[in-house]
């Protein structure tokens, strides 16, 4: 019986060393992807119905952010706004651009009626490039809602992260 | 010596598996009744070749020959009628034809959570299926359209310009440049939308350049086509819908302002490309202000 205790625990390293595999595989992606898109966060789930109907809460945007591409009018861009979590998207619609490159523009969702700057910090009247996470480039609709769901009901990702680890750890029994 | 079929008084292992009835003994009890059922073959996940178990599907001329053998043994006493599961009786295993003893092969999982084992593995399985199925429409929707030329001709036209200065009151309270443009657009969009255009964002906008700043561009008007409204755009007289403010006082006298007509296609997935529409006007700001009249 001491072989079969022996083989268990190989066992149970073997698992464990599996799941820190995964793991950390994942969290290698989301920093290369990070590195390949120029923006901190590249994929993004929108969490709001201020760009409707172009994207709808529970969407997710992939976003690029390369220094070389300016800023355009009609580009749809992930900002913060300081003091704000929260980044937004939103269209651009005014951009001034002086000879040295520095920029200065204004956005405004399609739902909504009035521009963002009542949305920005107190007394400032326009984004500068620092303010951009990255600009939209690709869309996937309806797959952000499961970011949602676990956003607004942590127990329900407790609930999943312990059925994950449990599936991983006990799969062996079978 | 006993050579007609009838049950052994032994199960191979001395007791039935989780009272399992080994598939040796329900081949034998049914035996008497004229056919072998599907019973005597291995059922669920025991069908693999059992390691030992000699179990064949033709399993009663099998069993016979067991019966054979083992009748050439020590003398049995066997009451009619009875089937030797769970026997106190003697213990002589079953043995196969080539000498391994038979061992009982049971189903792996019985009963009530046998049934719950298969739906949630049918469940699992199926919901596999679907998200891959789904997976697989989106990347192909994605994949056909993505590198498509959407562009289309546009016309142009601007009817009617003003120019006032007075202080932005959609921000920065400075006297700025505010210009005011009638225009026209002529545009066929349909050839653009296909199954995996969910909607076209149109704008136009107005892109200078001022002693201020080497470039500027403000969006004057916009409008959102959705897949199933008119494709045609026949504008004409149209009024911006947003205010011309200028950065500074850069407008007047401008002699370069071009209006192009550009949309956002909106993908059900795939890529949000920015598309200008080959078809521009570039039209002179007036040198003075129009202070009288207005728009």
């Amino acid at each position: 019986m001491l072989s079969f205790k022996k083989m268990n625990k190989r066992q149970l390293y073997y698992q464990v060393l599996n799941f820190a595999m995964i793991v950390s595989s994942a969290l290698m992606i989301w920093k290369g992807l990070i590195v390949l898109t120029g923006s901190e966060s590249p994929i993004v789930v929108v969490l709001k119905g201020s760009m409707e109907p172009a994207f709808h809460r529970g969407d997710l945007l992939f976003l690029t952010n390369f220094r070389e591409d300016p800023i355009r009018a009609g580009e749809i861009v992930v900002f913060k706004v300081e003091g704000r979590d929260i980044p937004i998207v939103h269209r651009v619609i005014k951009v001034h651009e002086k000879d040295n490159g520095d920029i200065k523009f204004l956005t405004k969702g399609d739902n909504n009626e009035v521009d963002d700057r009542g949305l920005y910090k107190e007394g400032q009247n326009w984004l500068e490039k620092k303010d951009v996470v990255g600009r939209a480039r690709g869309l996937l609709p309806y797959v952000g809602m499961v970011t949602i769901i676990m956003n607004d009901y942590p127990k329900f990702k407790y609930a999943l992260l312990a059925v994950m680890g449990a599936y991983v750890l006990l799969k062996r029994e079978s | 010596m006993q050579t007609r079929a009838g049950p052994p008084d032994v199960t191979p292992s001395g007791r039935t598996f989780l009272g399992e009835t080994p598939p040796l003994l329900v081949a034998d009890w049914r035996k008497g009744r004229g056919r072998p059922r599907a019973r005597l073959r291995l059922s669920g996940s025991a069908r693999a070749p059992p390691a030992g178990g000699c179990v064949r599907a033709a399993g009663t001329r099998a069993l016979d020959r067991v019966q054979d053998r083992k009748g050439g043994g020590a003398a049995v006493a066997r009451v009619p009628g009875t089937r030797g599961t769970g026997g106190a009786d003697r213990r002589e295993p079953v043995r196969c034809r080539n000498g391994v003893p038979a061992v009982p092969v049971p189903r792996c999982v019985l009963g009530a959570s046998a049934e719950m084992n298969t739906v949630l593995s049918r469940a699992n399985s199926l919901f596999a299926f679907s998200l891959s199925v789904m997976a697989a429409l989106t990347f192909g929707c994605f994949i056909t359209t993505a590198f498509k030329d959407r562009s289309v001709p546009v016309r142009l036209h601007v009817s009617r310009i003003m120019l006032k200065n007075v202080e932005d009151f959609t921000g920065p309270r400075e006297r700025s440049d505010l210009g005011f443009i009638t225009f026209d657009i002529t545009a066929d969009l349909e050839n653009i939308f296909d199954w995996n255009v969910k909607q076209l964002f149109l704008y136009l906008s107005a892109e200078y350049s001022t002693k201020n700043n080497a470039l500027n561009q403000v969006v004057l008007w916009d409008k959102i086509v959705l897949r199933g409204d008119n494709p045609k755009l026949l504008l004409k007289d149209m009024k911006t819908k947003y205010f011309f403010f200028d950065d500074g006082n850069g407008l007047k006298g401008n002699r370069n302002v071009t209006l192009t007509l550009s949309w956002n296609v909106v993908p059900n997935a795939g890529i949000l490309p920015l598309v200008t529409g080959s078809g521009h006007v570039s039209v002179p700001f007036p040198d003075t202000y129009e202070i009288t009249k207005s728009y």
